[in-house]
């Protein structure tokens, strides 16, 4: 039933926040190696929580007393709108859609309040509640930008912010709107840093994925946000875009609700989608630039997958890949969306860095990462892919095209 | 382009597939789900198990407000009650917004596109509007949409700021591709037809 695409979504826009730095300089600096890595820090260093895992915090940004994700939201849409050469008059009362993937910014997490609640069910203090109903992220970007397209807020965990640019070319594909803004954020908050540390996958030190001494993830928090059009939204108003979406895919695997399936089935099936959407093969891949969390789960499904696909095409190797957790930290629902721009301004600088914190990779695997920085020629700086794993058994491809 | 519905499915405390102990122990034991399911995720099992003619192979929308509140509560419970390295795994990753349609998914072995959405303001027309998409961009034939609330005692607060009665249940819709959704069309021979979608505000 998947086939080619009628049209290529562009990618007119983006802007972005992490330990990967504000900037796409900052961001590229980071990947050329003139510039440090992050050092990430105990968590009950930088929130509200006694956990001592290592995390990502982007100590730079300060929310004041707005929610923090909606904050970080907040501050990147201007940016990726001019970015896009747009401004926020001229999409107000437009059919401009705007989708979110996020996961902390969409449950009611003030565990305070439940205590309050529990302890006098006829508490007259609604303000936390009610702050809680007044800002879902996709519907208060909405209605702060009058935005008169779709809006929705999609929470498929780790995925969710892949699953945000799926569900805004699907907007576009189908003829709903011919804008959207897509986003991905989620801050560094108690509830998950807890909820992974018991589930006895958070490393003690800086993430590894992909090596043979990995012990884990590092949480961390980000936003992405870029502006994907239809061609001829692009071209009405006369700009010329860099990028566009050339494929995605989506798979469940159905296996197991925290667990991914091993042999990667539902990653190769996600591949397989994007592949036929964008209506080229994995031979055309210059690079992947994959979920890599860092915990022998995810590297054995990721590399499972790449080798398979690789395999069943023929080809002697899979394209070369590498994680950017250590960049950033696995930052949840933001991941799909910001790995995502990572993968697109790789294309831009052609090079693609040695997946970092990844020295000895894990023999155990069919495949390893870059352990060189890879100089992509000028001919194969056209597609990438970048892929997504999250609870619940979701698997998110997105494949991006360098435009000519 | 138009979307037929095709079947649906409820279950809600006073209908005719109510949702209370009985109902839910009755309902997991036949569907072997297990002590550890919760009341959501067993409510929607159910429901979509008595949805005639089910494809296994259409994409899963899944739309709640407030999820999986049994799985939320006992998780802030556990952090008011425990300290944070011990709270219970399973209150954490079952309560994350797509757990009920992961394991809608792991139990009828559906490996499709899953989109866990929420929101306050129109959920389920964003939802179905989504379904359209999904349809009308030609990526299924079909799809399946899941509508569902659950009580709780933050549930019932947010209800009532919301302007709703504290409510729970556990809708499914079939929905399929129409053709031409403004020509007449012929209804298969067979088909449990109730409704069709002629458009919607995104």
């Amino acid at each position: 039933m998947i086939r080619e695409m009628m049209f290529r979504p562009v990618v007119t826009g983006f802007a972005h926040l992490s330990c990967a730095g504000e900037t796409d300089e900052d961001a590229l600096e980071l990947f050329r190696g003139n510039r440090a890595m992050h050092t990430p820090r105990p968590a009950g260093d930088v929130i509200d929580s006694a956990i001592r895992d290592q995390v990502f915090h982007v100590d730079s940004f300060r929310n004041g007393n707005a929610p923090r994700t909606l904050a970080m939201i907040r501050a990147l849409v201007p940016r990726a709108l001019d970015a896009a050469g747009l401004t926020p008059a001229m999409i107000r009362g437009s059919a401009t859609g705007c989708v979110v993937g996020t996961t902390i910014a969409q449950q009611f997490t003030e565990t305070p309040y439940y205590r309050l609640l529990r302890d006098d069910p006829d508490t007259p203090d609604n303000a936390p509640a009610e702050l809680f109903l007044n800002s879902n992220p996709a519907e208060t970007i909405a209605r702060e930008y009058d935005l008169r397209g779709p809006a929705n807020t999609v929470s498929n965990a780790c995925s969710s912010g892949a699953d945000a640019v799926s569900i805004a070319a699907l907007r576009l594909l189908s003829g709903q709107c011919e804008r959207m803004i897509v986003i991905g954020a989620d801050e560094l908050h108690r509830t998950p840093v807890a909820g992974f540390h018991v589930l006895g996958v958070t490393s003690p030190f800086p993430c590894r994925p992909f090596d043979s001494a990995r012990a884990g993830l590092n949480l961390g928090e980000a936003a992405g946000v870029l502006i994907l059009e239809t061609p001829a939204c692009a071209e009405k108003s006369g700009r010329k875009p860099e990028f566009a979406l050339r494929g995605f895919g989506i798979s469940c695997d159905a296996a197991h609700i925290t667990a991914p399936d091993a042999s990667g089935s539902g990653m190769k099936r996600a591949f397989r989608d994007a592949l036929t959407r964008a209506g080229i093969g994995l031979n055309e891949i210059a690079f992947i630039n994959a979920h890599g969390t860092g915990t022998v789960l995810n590297d054995r499904c990721e590399t499972a997958a790449f080798a398979g696909l690789a395999e069943e095409t023929g080809l002697p190797a899979p394209p070369p890949f590498l994680s950017t957790k250590r960049f950033t930290g696995h930052t949840l629902g933001a991941a799909g969306t910001l790995e995502f721009i990572f993968t697109m301004l790789m294309l831009r600088d052609g090079l693609v860095p040695a997946s970092p914190g990844c020295r000895t990779p894990d023999p155990a695997l069919p495949c390893a990462p870059l352990t060189e920085p890879l100089r992509l020629p000028a001919d194969a700086r056209r597609f990438a892919a970048s892929t997504s794993l999250a609870f619940g058994g979701t698997d998110a491809v997105l494949i991006a095209e360098r435009l000519g | 382009m138009a979307t037929h519905l095709l079947a649906s499915s409820f279950t809600a405390p006073g209908s005719d597939l109510r949702w209370d102990d009985d109902f839910l122990r009755t309902e997991c034991a036949r569907l072997g789900l297990g002590r550890r399911s919760d009341r959501m995720t067993s409510a929607v099992i159910s429901a979509l198990d008595r949805l005639e003619g089910r494809p296994d192979d259409a994409p899963l929308l899944f739309g709640s407000m407030l999820g999986v509140q049994s799985r939320i509560t006992a998780l802030q419970n556990d952090l008011l009650d425990f300290p944070e390295d011990q709270i219970g795994p399973v209150s954490f990753s079952c309560s994350v917004h797509n757990a009920v349609p992961g394991a809608v998914a792991i139990r009828f072995g559906m490996k499709v596109p899953v989109f866990a959405l929420a929101g306050f303001e129109r959920l389920p027309e964003r939802v179905l509007s989504l379904a359209d998409a999904v349809l009308t961009a030609g990526d299924a034939a079909h799809a399946l949409v899941i509508l569902t609330e659950e009580r709780s005692a933050f549930a019932d607060r947010a209800m009532k700021l919301l302007g709703f009665e504290p409510m729970e249940f556990a809708a499914v819709f079939l929905l399929e591709a129409a053709q031409d959704g403004t020509a007449p069309f012929e209804v298969p021979a067979g088909t449990d037809y109730f409704a069709w979608i002629r458009g919607l505000l995104p």
